[in-house]
């Protein structure tokens, strides 16, 4: 295997590749410059690319991972269920609360438990850069409460040739290792991009030392590209993208990835300067696979049998969605508007079942879980900014209405999903709706103020409607689908201020409010029966549970104290409350601040950062069974510096004091990653 | 493909001219095919007893058919009394087994229907019997008829319990033919038993209760099981997945437990 590695990785020294992107910002992430997307202020971009990580944003620029990246973004946090991918929230929203989209595509996990968040599908060479939108402003991906985050694949280049770029690195931590690379070709009007990535890991530690066992994984990705001109500023492309992934210990949870495949297809076209008013047409088509197979075999008879759940047998369960859609965007542009319409319309296949099979002697069993999910959405969006340069407001509407046909197509479990619901009219056709309004005031060159309102609806998933005995091991509680579910709606509120000035000091704080309405979450129907040994779990069925609030601030900040010295700090504070049940919002992030300092001469640059997470008291008891987490202080370092031949060295140390800790978003309080050092070496021609 | 043709103009030809005579009780014509399994045929005073089943016997509720015929034309005969007794015969004693009569002497079919509920397998030493007790109406003649039959294991065996009220009591389940996964209809049928009499009990209310022992749960929505006469009993239950069910009854009169009994079912 070794030996693999290294002659790929020579493949692609031999491979130059010399990317224009160098000439971008240094000092901060730079904001999408289409001319599109250009007076917007509501989407936040982290450039995380990895073949310009060194010259790219010091935020990011060594971020291994997607979930490293998304560390930067205040309102982000992650749900750790193994070491391995990890959930992003948005404002301590997830699931059917948040929009995660890869190129505005639809996307949807397959495993029951949440195992394969589709951030997992897409590794970080094949990432241009991560927009985040947090709360209700961008609909152009779909309708919130949380927020959006859209990831924004690279595309062919046109540089003449052919050029790549190659990594190897290794941690010390798992142990973990890791080749990936890319090339990019292009001959007159076609480039063609393609890349990789194989990854391995053992079993991580924890702080001080202790092995958590069965966390380790395998994984590889790829993706090619195909990208024509044609005359008349049009282009068209065709993306493929293949995940898979096997051998993913969950400590966290009762049973294992045995193997998670996804394949993303997709065709864009794309029409620059259609007219004088219009300077951007785009269409998409895209079909997209999960297919997911989790069992307990690696574990333990005794662990099976003593669990608490269904114990004494093995529960091999698969899933598999399917998407189709298309996504088609139009930009109209004059002077002082843009209006920006988008068509979404996709299709949701889903299938879910798990077998029972006793250790010793009885009949195997089967269940299913998602009954051949069968949802249809159409929506409308449109987004109109307007904004005079004789003026200090600038003002923004954004509405969207999705309309959903959802039913059940597998005979057998749609049966069992009828019998349960005690009706066998189970189709439904919701249909959500949200506006949302801004006014930006310019105070001056340099400073802003922005005011948002927002009426903010979101679907139910497909697991809220239709979801059928799915277990959540962190209430050790049975979940039931609800077709009559009504969306979620709640009225936002923020407030914003933002001030830059370029190459110097860059600022942005935000202040937020959601009141929502109807919150969904799951009520117990039926209480847990501590009497019965094999199956003590409470029924929980998704409804409405009342009103919900959810608050906060966010800030960030960014200071170049010199030409080499700066500084970089966020803070998040939140606060979520279930109204009715007068307890706290489950996934609600305690307060965090992070410092970085970091210095940087030409292509040599270190990097030292702290993150400070407060004592998480306030926690959610019924809605989920959350408990309180210590408070912690992790210190990381990170370095990199030329070798000379356009090969770069980076190592750092993460979690330098190898704490012992767990985030409050850690499913069973499954410890973080102890002191892990790192060293990875990189070429780009 | 010829034979076919030849055996769906019979058919058809069977239908047609048999709905004509219905009012006689006899057909002039051939009999149509029967599609269940025939047990035994036999004759007496001019008539030809035929007795089918929907498949072989088993302890249990098992549906009988008998077809009557004029054994000199082969004419159906749908205008007869007709009375079934099962008997047992274990060497040193003999017992019947509840049963239920054909319900009319006046028929629109060919079959006349049955039921009746072996309490018990057969064997080399334990053989199963029934005797048929006929009056054919269209020739005025009466006999009975016995034939020797084979009656094995099921899957539903009936439960002979001795209820707290102090009679004996046979409860039986009558055989799902497909369970599926979701809502079944399910019916059961209760008769007491004393001196080999055996009696249709309808003043009873049931609960039913399924549930997967290796799992440990059970299902929402049934529908417990509500009198319809004869000793039967209807209602639903919901199995929520494939698997060993148990389905649990209790059994009460007036508020007071006779019985609990379960049977089990495997999807």
């Amino acid at each position: 295997m070794k030996c693999i590695v290294i002659t790929l990785c020579a493949a692609f020294c031999i491979i130059g590749n010399a990317s224009a992107q160098t000439k971008q910002n240094k000092r901060f992430p730079a904001a999408d410059t289409t001319a599109a997307k250009k007076s917007y202020t509501i989407k936040k971009a982290i450039i995380i690319e990895a073949e310009r990580r060194v010259n790219t944003a010091p935020a990011t620029r060594h971020a291994p991972t997607i979930e490293a990246a998304l560390q930067s973004e205040p309102s982000v946090a992650l749900i750790r269920r193994a070491n391995f991918a990890l959930e992003p929230t948005l404002r301590g929203m997830s699931g059917g609360q948040v929009a995660i989209t890869i190129d505005g595509m639809k996307m949807h996990a397959a495993c029951v438990d949440k195992m394969d968040p589709i951030t997992a599908y897409v590794e970080p060479e094949n990432l241009r850069q991560l927009e985040v939108s947090s709360g209700s402003s961008d609909l152009s991906t779909g309708q919130t409460q949380g927020g959006s985050l859209n990831l924004v694949t690279i595309k062919p280049s046109f540089y003449e040739g052919l050029t790549g770029n190659a990594e190897l690195s290794a941690s010390s931590n798992a142990p973990f290792g890791r080749v990936r690379g890319s090339v990019n070709y292009s001959l007159n009007n076609t480039a063609a991009r393609g890349s990789f990535s194989v990854k391995r890991s053992g079993d991580y530690s924890a702080g001080g030392g202790k092995t958590i066992g069965n966390s380790g994984f395998e994984k590889e990705n790829y993706k090619l590209d195909i990208l024509q001109r044609l005359p008349a500023e049009q282009e068209i492309s065709i993306g493929y993208i293949r995940d898979n992934a096997r051998a993913i210990g969950y400590p966290a949870l009762i049973m294992d990835a045995t193997k998670t495949e996804s394949n993303i297809l997709s065709a864009d076209y794309r029409m620059r300067s259609v007219t004088k008013l219009i300077p951007l047409v785009t269409a998409k088509i895209y079909w997209n696979s999960v297919d997911h197979l989790m069992d307990d075999y690696a574990r333990s008879t005794q662990e099976i049998e003593q669990r608490v759940i269904m114990p004494g047998m093995y529960m091999p369960m698969d899933g598999a969605t399917q998407t189709a859609g298309l996504l088609g965007q139009m930009i109209f542009a004059s002077k002082e508007h843009i209006l920006q319409m988008t068509v979404d319309i996709y299709h949701l296949s889903a299938f879910a079942a798990m077998r029972m099979i006793p250790i010793t002697t009885g009949a195997p069993m089967k269940l299913i879980n998602l009954a051949g999910v069968d949802n249809l959405t159409t929506a409308l969006a449109a987004e109109w900014n307007y904004g005079s340069q004789d003026s200090d407001f600038r003002y923004r509407v954004a509405a969207r209405v999705d309309y959903s046909r959802r039913s059940l197509t597998d005979t057998e479990g749609k049966n069992a999903f009828a019998a349960f619901w005690n009706s066998p009219d189970i189709a439904r056709s919701p249909v959500a709706g949200s506006i949302n309004a801004s006014i930006e005031y310019i105070i001056s060159n340099q400073t802003s103020l922005r005011l948002m309102a927002a009426r903010a609806s979101r679907l139910p998933t497909h697991f809220e409607n239709y979801g059928f005995y799915l277990y959540n091991p962190l209430d050790n509680a049975i979940y039931m689908g609800n077709p009559d579910l009504a969306p979620e709606r709640g009225w936002q509120g923020e407030v914003g201020i933002q001030h830059a000035e370029p190459g110097k000091l860059q600022m942005k704080a935000a202040a937020f409010v959601n009141v929502m309405e109807n919150y969904i979450a799951g009520r117990t129907i039926i209480a847990p029966d501590t009497t019965n040994k094999q199956f003590p779990q409470a029924f929980r069925r998704y409804e409405h549970i009342g009103a919900a609030t959810v608050a906060g601030i966010e800030a960030d900040c960014w200071l170049a104290f010199d030409e080499e010295w700066s500084g970089r700090t966020t803070y998040r504070w939140q606060i979520g409350r279930a109204i009715d049940l007068k307890e706290s919002l489950p996934w609600m992030p305690p307060m965090e601040l992070s410092a970085k300092i970091r210095w940087e001469r030409e292509q040599y640059w270190a990097e030292l950062g702290s993150r400070l997470t407060a004592r998480q008291t306030q926690y959610s008891r019924t809605i989920s069974a959350e408990d309180e987490t210590p408070g912690y202080v992790i210190l990381d370092f990170h370095g990199g510096l030329p070798l000379g031949l356009g090969i770069t060295l980076q190592a750092g140390v993460e979690n330098i004091l190898d704490k012992n800790y767990w985030e409050y978003s850690s499913v069973n309080n499954l410890p973080s990653v102890g002191r892990n050092v790192y060293v990875g070496a990189g070429v780009v021609f | 493909m010829k034979n076919l043709i030849l055996l769906s103009v019979f058919i058809l030809a069977g239908i047609l001219t048999s709905c004509t005579k219905d009012d006689t009780g006899v057909s002039p014509t051939i009999p149509i095919s029967i599609q269940k399994i025939k047990l035994a045929e036999g004759f007496s005073a001019g008539t030809k007893i035929e007795l089918y089943a929907d498949d072989t016997l088993r302890t249990g509720y098992n549906r009988l058919y008998i077809r009557v015929l004029d054994s000199a034309t082969n004419a159906v005969v749908r205008d007869a009394h007709l009375s079934i007794h099962p008997e047992m015969d274990m060497g040193s004693m003999k017992h019947s087994c509840p049963t239920e009569q054909t319900p009319s002497a006046v028929i629109t079919g060919d079959l006349f229907p049955a039921a009746t509920i072996f309490t018990m397998a057969g064997s080399n030493m334990n053989k199963w019997s029934i005797t048929i007790e006929f009056h054919n109406h269209i020739s005025d003649r009466e006999s009975e008829i016995t034939f020797p039959i084979s009656v094995v294991s099921g899957s539903f065996p009936p439960k002979i319990f001795m209820g707290s009220d102090g009679k004996a009591m046979i409860l039986s389940m009558l055989p799902v033919a497909k369970p599926i996964v979701g809502m079944n209809d399910v019916e059961f049928a209760v008769f007491t038993s004393a001196s080999d009499v055996f009696t249709p009990v309808d003043d009873l209310t049931m609960t039913i209760t399924p549930e997967m022992p290796s799992m440990g749960h059970g299902s929402p929505n049934n529908v417990n099981p509500t009198t319809k006469g004869n000793g039967h009993y209807t209602g639903k239950v919901n199995f929520i997945m494939t698997g060993e069910w148990k389905i649990t009854l209790d059994l009460l009169r007036s508020g007071t437990t006779i019985g609990k009994q379960f049977f089990m079912i495997t999807l």
